[in-house]
């Protein structure tokens, strides 16, 4: 999987979650830039990244990530 | 039956609660304060959904995390201001665990459970104090045993610990009806501990359990929130053929349907036992199918197999008639309101069709088979009670009595000469200790023949019912020739500046049109004289469903007050002027 399939995937999760249609998931992207991306709607994000993509974080990975990129990263490592 | 994990659900919720911003104007709002010790924000968004899901416009107040007990102890805080209706205390067992990982000494493990109940009920009793509805949850339990199988008997094991608590906490909500639990302890295990925590959610963001679980939880909680607003099924329409048992009665014949024998047949029986059981516990049963009458008939009263029999239902539609008419003469026979209707059928023909004739009606969706009809029916939350009575096991068989005066009532000409053959009779007098479950029931299940709509509990009873001197109460119980009516009606009044005051006066629907109404009124009218009161002021508050109520004092002669508006009005009437109404009822001895 390509980042930009990542990303496209990623934007649909992200306009879901974080209530805004217009957003575009870029890799510099970072949470303070969203108005909806807090702590709680964080969570909901990355569970639904791990049911999109089949994939499980570890407790060390849920909090640590810096911008869309990291996750993206992440993603693609997990996918192998 | 396949529960789906994924969060779809929970998604559409959080969807459906984000759009919701403000009132719905044309549904009753339903006001929520959330108090919870563990993140709330988005089980406050599902929750939303829930309660829309319900028919109510839902106003939520989300406390603070973690302040429930400074909330509820002061006055001045932002719930009291926000005056809700419902309070819901959801507490996370991770919390629980927490302190009970912080005891060092065994003793304090020992007695935890019960300090931690203290805690509780302490907020539960100031928020009952405000009049505010209780909702608390218990604890899911969790996969702590420390000691394997040996944990579920000592509380020196996390999990015998909560399982203690838990028990503690049914028994004293038990014996307090003002309050409802919310049984995650249930939900839980019903998705299995293992895919209800989330450990990584609780530790990352406090996060109560896997996101995906949050709906189970709104659902319970707004579903107890409808039923103390009145929201109570009380009659299951039934299908027969592929719903009772498997097959076609008219094609297949008496030996050719599936009831008992082989594991369909089996399965169908159990389905069978449960809805015996529901009935048990206060549903009415009525039969509506498409099918001729003599060989359904047939099967209810020879069919060796058959756990339901014709004593059991309570009136039978089978006819060729479409289901959305009959279940409307069914309510029309019975005088119950369609809106506590739950109708139990395999097509999903028929039941798309009752749910477009009739959208009071629930029509809950059936799974393709009968091994799975039971957790499907027990997940849709219908069942939903606040509390239970000696009464509920003879309801079945009063509105059984119902249907055949109904029938009797169409061949007399005149309604005074039929309603002197039914040879009616009321015990009536001040609240028994013993009858108070049946009251508060009674006042919590009336919707329409309710003058106030105050709800109150079993504990507001009791407390006007010792208190002679300053308050008045009712109970009556009517009975005629085709059977016992049981407690049918109750009156809770101040005595208020030499006026008695009537706070709530409700009355089953099934007792209208014979006079009761009159009954009930003189006897008042007499209590009023006998304590040399000057007369009676009543209240009608203006609910969703009373307006049958809304000429009731007038039509007695009371003369309306100043200063009533669309949703109040006060009424007052001098004993003196009072004439005593002419019933066909006799008075007999409580």
């Amino acid at each position: 999987m390509t980042d930009e399939m990542v990303l496209e995937k990623l934007t649909e999760i992200f306009r879901d979650v974080f209530f805004d249609p217009g957003l575009v998931a870029r890799p510099n992207m970072t949470a303070s830039e969203v108005e909806r991306w807090d702590s709680l709607s964080h969570i909901d994000m990355i569970v639904l990244v791990e049911e999109q993509f089949a994939i499980r974080f570890q407790t060390s990975e849920v909090n640590r990530m810096d911008n869309v990129g990291d996750l993206v990263k992440l993603i693609k490592a997990k996918l192998g | 039956m396949t529960i789906s994990l994924a969060s779809d659900a929970y998604m559409a919720m959080v969807r459906a609660g984000r759009h919701q911003d403000g009132p719905q104007p044309d549904l009753p709002e339903l006001r929520v304060a959330v108090l919870g010790d563990h993140a709330t924000q988005q089980l406050v968004l599902v929750l939303r959904a829930a309660i829309l899901e319900q028919g109510f416009s839902p106003a939520i107040y989300e406390a603070e995390y973690a302040t429930a007990a400074m909330e509820a102890h002061d006055q001045t805080s932002g719930l009291y201001a926000f005056k809700p209706e419902i309070a819901f205390l959801s507490h996370a067992v991770q919390k629980y665990r927490a302190r009970w990982l912080a005891l060092t000494d065994s003793a304090a493990r020992e007695a935890l459970p019960e300090i931690y109940l203290a805690e509780v009920l302490e907020i539960i009793d100031a928020l009952s104090r405000a009049r505010i509805g209780v909702i608390a949850s218990n604890f899911a339990l969790p996969l702590e045993r420390m000691f394997g199988n040996y944990g579920a008997l000592t509380r020196q094991s996390l999990y015998g610990s909560v399982l203690a608590f838990n028990a503690l906490l049914a028994q004293a909500l038990g014996s307090q009806r003002s309050c409802q639990i919310n049984d995650v302890m249930y939900l839980a295990n019903r998705v299995g501990a293992e895919n209800f925590f989330d450990e990584r959610l609780w530790v990352s963001a406090k996060y109560l359990c896997a996101n995906r679980c949050l709906p189970d939880i709104a659902r319970s909680v707004a579903r107890a929130a409808a039923v103390r607003k009145g929201r109570v099924t009380k009659c299951i329409v039934l299908d027969l053929d592929n719903t009772l048992w498997g097959g076609v009665i008219g094609d297949d014949g008496m030996e050719g349907i599936g009831l008992g024998g082989d594991p369909v047949g089996e399965a169908f029986q159990v389905f069978q036992r449960y809805l015996l059981g529901l009935k048990q516990r206060g549903y009415v049963l009525a039969v509506c199918s498409k099918n001729n009458e003599e060989n359904a008939m047939e099967v209810f009263r020879s069919h060796p197999e058959m756990i339901l029999r014709e004593d059991d239902i309570a009136i039978f539609t089978i006819n060729w008639n479409d289901k959305a008419s009959n279940i409307e003469y069914i309510s029309r026979v019975l005088n119950l309101g369609l809106d506590s209707f739950v109708f139990v059928d395999d097509s999903p023909f028929e039941r798309e069709l009752v749910r477009t004739a009739l959208p009071a009606v629930a029509a809950p969706d059936l799974p393709e088979d009968v091994a799975d009809y039971v957790a499907a029916l027990e997940r849709t939350g219908l069942f939903e009670a606040m509390g239970h009575s000696e009464a509920d096991a003879q309801r079945n068989q009063m509105y059984r009595e119902e249907g055949r005066r109904t029938t009797e009532e169409l061949k007399f000409g005149n309604i005074d000469e039929y309603l002197r053959s039914l040879d009616m009779s009321i015990a009536c007098g001040p609240f028994r200790q013993q009858h108070l479950p049946r009251i508060a029931q009674l006042i919590q299940r009336s919707n329409q023949f309710n003058l106030c709509t105050r709800r109150f509990s079993e504990a507001d009873c009791g407390h006007f019912m010792n208190d002679s001197e300053h308050h008045v109460t009712v109970q009556a119980h009517l009975r005629d020739k085709f059977g016992d009516y049981g407690l049918i009606s109750a009156i809770c009044c101040d005595i208020d500046d030499g006026d008695l005051v009537i706070r709530e006066l409700v009355m089953s629907c099934r007792v209208l049109k014979r006079g009761v109404e009159a009954f009930l009124m003189n006897h008042l009218f007499r209590a009023c004289r006998e304590r040399d009161l000057r007369g009676i002021r009543g209240e009608y508050r203006t609910s969703p469903k009373n307006r049958m109520v809304k000429d009731f004092y007038r039509d007695f002669g009371f003369d309306p007050l100043a200063g009533g508006d669309d949703d109040a009005t006060g009424w007052f009437l001098a004993a003196a002027r009072y004439p005593a109404r002419p019933t066909l009822i006799r008075q007999v001895e409580l």
